[in-house]
């Protein structure tokens, strides 16, 4: 049987003064992949920034269902930033060991230890001494994978984890989330525009317009005949994209 | 008008005599003004408003008023209001009058040092549980401190010079030991050249010291 493991509940974000997301609804379960579709400024970053809390929320509520708790999903979450946003002056198995080490969990010999196992598993361990400065972009993103996962924690949110790469590193990052998404039982919301790939890995897609989720369905079905006109044409000039750096 | 190579090579000795002072002055100025920045940054970099305008009147009046000014207020004007400053050494006025200057310069190169350690840096922190005190110490600061690195060590080469103002009040560092000796002897051009020439090797030196610390940090920077 299936567990819901998040719900969000009329979730609506205001940035100086101008609403962002409005009333966003909606649920997954354990173990589910759910992927956020949507053109550039529809809000899929923001709402998934909402759910770590680096964005406040405006009004509704997040539900994480293990410990019920109101909220954001921090201390439950670990995220891969479209960036990396890995720390500059730690190498990359301090990176990776920063979320136990830094949090007080675990000693720093205990983190390293584990970190090594994590760099092994992105097959980036011969890396482990390097600083971020000297790593190619699908180096510090699969670094940056890592140290999510470092995280132990049941949410895994991944916010355009290849938009930042070169065609040949967006391979390589995707086969390492679909290997981890595998290899764990991790609820997973990830944020991107490659469609292949969510058709692939996905469970559910979620397709976010102006600020609004549009259509909550399964993979096959949002793939599928759709009559939305906003999902026609995002697919339309996506599936062109992806043909053009294919 | 000839160069008295006999004199010029003849007062580096006794000059040198008065380095160990210039170095105790510029020593002692560095670290009031390090610890001082440091607590003024702090405080300009708090919510409290309050604290931000203590902060923002202390830099804008110390960087406004000239370092003379500065160390004539300390040690001629200070004593009238606060009469136990008459028993403090001179030496110490000098510290704390210029430290305190200086104060303002590193407050502002802390804060716009702090300013620009990516705010990424502190979203993965704040996103991946770890806490913020452990996020200043591990990554904020080494970062930072890369990032000031090379104002500070202009401000302190500043400061190495600038003590040759304690003059002033009658302090005989290497400068004013410099004063004397080409009063007494006339030689104005060999003194001050040699003068010039040490606190020259000095900079170099410090220069040297501070690019091997620059490296050592920016290591993350390749």
């Amino acid at each position: 049987m299936t567990k819901t493991i998040i719900e969000v509940n009329d979730l609506s974000v205001s940035i100086n003064g101008k609403s962002i997301l409005k009333d966003i609804q909606f649920k997954a379960e354990k173990g589910q992949v759910l992927t956020l579709l949507g053109p550039s400024g529809a809000g899929k970053s923001t709402l998934i920034r909402t759910l770590n809390g680096l964005q406040d929320l405006s009004s509704g509520e997040i539900l994480f269902y293990d410990d019920i708790s109101k909220g954001h999903l921090a201390q439950h979450s670990g995220m891969v930033f479209q960036h990396f946003n890995l720390f500059k002056n730690l190498t990359a198995i301090e990176n990776v060991a920063s979320p136990a080490w830094l949090s007080g969990e675990l000693t720093k010999k205990e983190a390293l230890t584990k970190a090594h196992v994590l760099l092994k598993q992105l097959n980036v361990d011969q890396q482990a001494q390097q600083y971020p400065a000297s790593l190619s972009g699908g180096q510090k993103q699969r670094v940056g994978i890592a140290r999510a996962l470092m995280t132990n924690a049941p949410i895994l949110l991944l916010d355009e984890p290849t938009s930042a790469l070169d065609p040949e590193s967006i391979q390589e990052v995707l086969l390492a989330i679909a290997d981890i998404i595998k290899a764990t039982d991790k609820t997973v919301i990830l944020v991107t525009h490659e469609l292949r790939f969510a058709k692939q890995i996905s469970d559910k897609i979620i397709f976010m317009y102006d600020g609004q989720i549009i259509a909550n369905e399964t993979t096959n079905a949002f793939f599928g005949a759709q009559t939305n006109q906003h999902i026609q044409n995002f697919l339309q000039s996506e599936n062109a994209e992806n043909i053009r750096y294919a | 008008m000839t160069f008295d190579w006999h004199y010029f090579f003849h007062v580096f000795p006794l000059l040198i005599k008065a380095l160990p002072l210039t170095l105790y002055l510029a020593v002692g100025i560095v670290i009031v003004s390090l610890i001082v920045g440091g607590v003024i940054s702090y405080l300009g970099l708090q919510s409290f408003r309050p604290l931000r305008w203590f902060a923002s009147i202390y830099v804008s009046g110390f960087r406004a008023v000239p370092a003379v000014v500065q160390i004539f207020l300390a040690y001629y004007g200070l004593p009238e209001l606060i009469p136990a400053l008459k028993t403090v050494s001179p030496q110490t006025i000098i510290i704390f009058a210029l430290g305190f200057k200086y104060a303002a310069y590193m407050a502002e190169t802390f804060r716009s040092a702090i300013h620009s350690v990516d705010y990424g840096q502190q979203e993965a922190a704040k996103a991946l549980h770890i806490k913020q005190s452990q996020y200043v110490l591990r990554v904020l600061w080494p970062q930072a401190a890369v990032n000031a690195l090379p104002t500070v060590g202009n401000y302190i080469i500043g400061i190495l010079k600038e003590t040759s103002l304690v003059f002033v009040i009658g302090v005989s560092e290497m400068f004013g030991e410099g004063k004397l000796l080409a009063g007494a002897s006339f030689k104005y051009l060999e003194v001050y050249v040699a003068v010039g020439l040490i606190y020259w090797a000095l900079v170099v030196a410090y220069s040297s010291l501070q690019r091997a610390v620059e490296w050592r940090f920016k290591r993350f920077e390749v």
